[in-house]
């Protein structure tokens, strides 16, 4: 392997965290708030509000039901509207966010979803907020599980991302299909393939240790 | 003071297979007053409303009419955020103690605190002072899934008092609780209620947690307060079916099974019956020796079929089930009727019946 391709997966690399990490940063940004609208609007939530719930809930089922591979090429136009290009590393930043975020509302919901009713009781008991039930009693208690999900969508992204390279998105995936598969470079696939594998693992073990780390409901 | 006036509170619940919806009573007209100080029991079989009727004292459930009185507010016609304000004065434990997992015992009592807006030096001296209190002061460091469920529930406990509330209202708070930490936690309570004189409002399914620690008692029975009163006076003379039912969980005063076949008589003055009674008695008149009194002042003999002496709070009382027989067991029943004991006769059986013990 020459040190040009060294260079070339380096940039791979990069390309791929950089888009990883900002679609990951924003769909959490967005993520989270609609997770918890979902939680507490629900039937039974401390707000519940059937209207919100309903058109949030439909919203999030129509993003999550339509193929990313499909996404990423229906919204071309919004692409072009936010980044200016519809080509590169910047423009897979949009479609990335726009099919996490669904996936991370759901998950955050979820999440706060699990717990206790009661505790939510005690709560409401001592004369707490609806704010400060969501801020001190659900996003705290439901941290662990809150990080699992988010682990689980980093590395949906990674996947994602390298999909995002086949229609010119840059990154490891964009390497692995003009090098490694149009150019016939087997050993560029594969040290494609392994990047991609470790960055999984690494993510799966920091998410695993930090959800272990904040998590108190268990004996131990 | 505590005063529930009026107050009922109607589910709207889908029938069972039908469309169709059913309203559900679950409290009918249900008027309490329950004085400061006061450690005020509220039992009931499961499905009675006890749950409904004490989470109607600070409005997690909004009775659908009625109005109700803590502290001469009238809670049930608080804004939201005087609501909440009320509340902050009035704490509540829990059967499953619904402690925060994620937070430290410290973190737990200083919940509510937080939530009042108290200052951070202020909530550590409290904290401090209220787990000390309840005796928790070793275990602040730690989460509650490391604690015992009668620690977790004197963290529930610290958590309620923490910011000095008026009213305590606990939910079955003993429950969950093995016996021997029932009455530790029992006592912990009894405790508090004397060295603070807050009123505490408990339900309970189990009349042994109304025996230990209640002045008063309301029984409810299908969302209706069916008897009520000091506890002395609804143990020794329970009026309704169910009060005795619940009774005969500690007094147990049914007739054992083997008198099952007792052939009871129509007629008191068969001259072949024995008289069957029933004797409670509270107080001095525990102390008295009255069965001996009883053999040595008539021609009679006396059976005891059944006997139980007990203690609510320091006054003893007891249930006795007698047998009497012998040429002057009416004189003996007047007697009895005559001395400062709730007698009642259960029957007269036959004699040449071979059945008594």
């Amino acid at each position: 392997m020459s040190q040009d391709l060294t260079i070339l997966l380096t940039r791979g690399l990069v390309d791929t965290a950089y888009m990883v990490g900002a679609s990951s940063a924003i769909s959490f940004l967005a993520g989270l708030p609609l997770g918890v609208i979902l939680s507490i609007t629900a039937p039974g939530g401390i707000l519940p509000n059937r209207p919100v719930y309903g058109a949030l809930s439909l919203l999030v089922n129509v993003g999550r039901s339509i193929p990313f591979i499909i996404l990423m090429v229906a919204i071309i136009p919004l692409t072009r509207i936010l980044v200016g290009t519809s080509i590169g590393t910047e423009a897979a930043i949009v479609p990335l966010s726009v099919s996490a975020i669904p996936f991370v509302g759901r998950v955050v919901e979820s999440a706060l979803r699990e717990i206790d009713d009661g505790i939510i009781e005690a709560a409401l008991s001592m004369g707490a907020t609806p704010l400060e039930i969501i801020r001190k009693v659900l996003l705290p208690e439901a941290l662990p599980a809150i990080i699992s999900g988010l682990t689980l969508t980093v590395i949906s992204l990674i996947g994602y991302s390298a999909m995002a390279g086949a229609i010119g998105g840059g990154g490891l995936g964009d390497i692995a299909i003009r090098y490694g598969y149009q150019r016939f470079m087997p050993d560029v696939m594969l040290a494609t393939v392994i990047a991609l594998v470790l960055m999984v693992q690494f993510f799966q073990f920091a998410g695993d240790s930090l959800s272990a780390k904040t998590r108190h409901d268990k004996k131990g | 003071m505590i005063r529930l006036d009026g107050v009922s509170k109607v589910y709207r619940v889908s029938d069972p297979g039908g469309t169709a919806k059913k309203n559900f009573h679950a409290l009918r007209d249900v008027s309490l007053e329950i004085e400061n100080g006061a450690i005020y029991g509220i039992i009931g079989r499961s499905g009675a409303g006890k749950s409904t009727l004490i989470r109607c004292v600070n409005l997690l459930e909004r009775p659908s009419s009625g109005r109700v009185f803590v502290n001469g507010v009238e809670m049930t016609a608080l804004g939201d955020g005087q609501l909440r304000a009320a509340r902050k004065k009035i704490g509540m434990i829990f059967q499953s103690f619904n402690l925060l997992a994620n937070r430290t015992v410290y973190g737990n009592i200083a919940f509510p605190l937080e939530l009042d807006r108290w200052r951070e030096r202020e909530i550590k001296d409290r904290v401090k002072e209220i787990a000390q209190l309840v005796g928790i002061e070793d275990k602040l460091a730690q989460y509650p899934s490391q604690l015992s469920g009668g620690q977790k529930q004197r963290v529930g406990i610290a958590r309620a008092l923490a910011n000095r509330p008026d009213v305590l209202l606990s939910d079955e708070a003993t429950s969950a609780l093995d016996p021997q930490t029932t009455k530790s936690v029992l006592g912990l309570l009894r405790d508090i209620n004397d060295k603070l004189g807050l009123t505490v409002v408990l339900i309970t399914h189990e009349m042994e947690v109304i025996k230990e620690i209640c002045d008063s008692v309301a029984v409810l029975d299908a969302g209706e307060v069916v008897e009520e009163g000091p506890v002395l006076n609804v143990f020794t003379s329970p009026l309704k079916g169910v009060t005795k039912e619940l009774l005969a969980q500690v007094t147990k005063t049914q007739l054992p099974d083997s008198f099952a076949d007792l052939k009871f008589l129509r007629e008191r003055d068969s001259r072949q019956a024995d008289v069957l009674l029933q004797l409670s008695f509270f107080g001095s008149a525990a102390a008295r020796p009255m069965i001996s009194d009883l053999v040595r002042k008539f021609d009679v003999d006396v059976n005891i079929l059944v006997a139980h002496i007990d203690h609510i709070r320091a006054t003893p009382y007891g249930t006795l089930v007698i047998q009497i027989s012998g040429d002057e067991r009416e004189d003996a029943l007047d007697y009895l009727l005559d001395m400062n004991l709730k007698v009642k006769v259960i029957g007269y059986v036959a004699r040449s019946n071979d059945t008594a013990h």
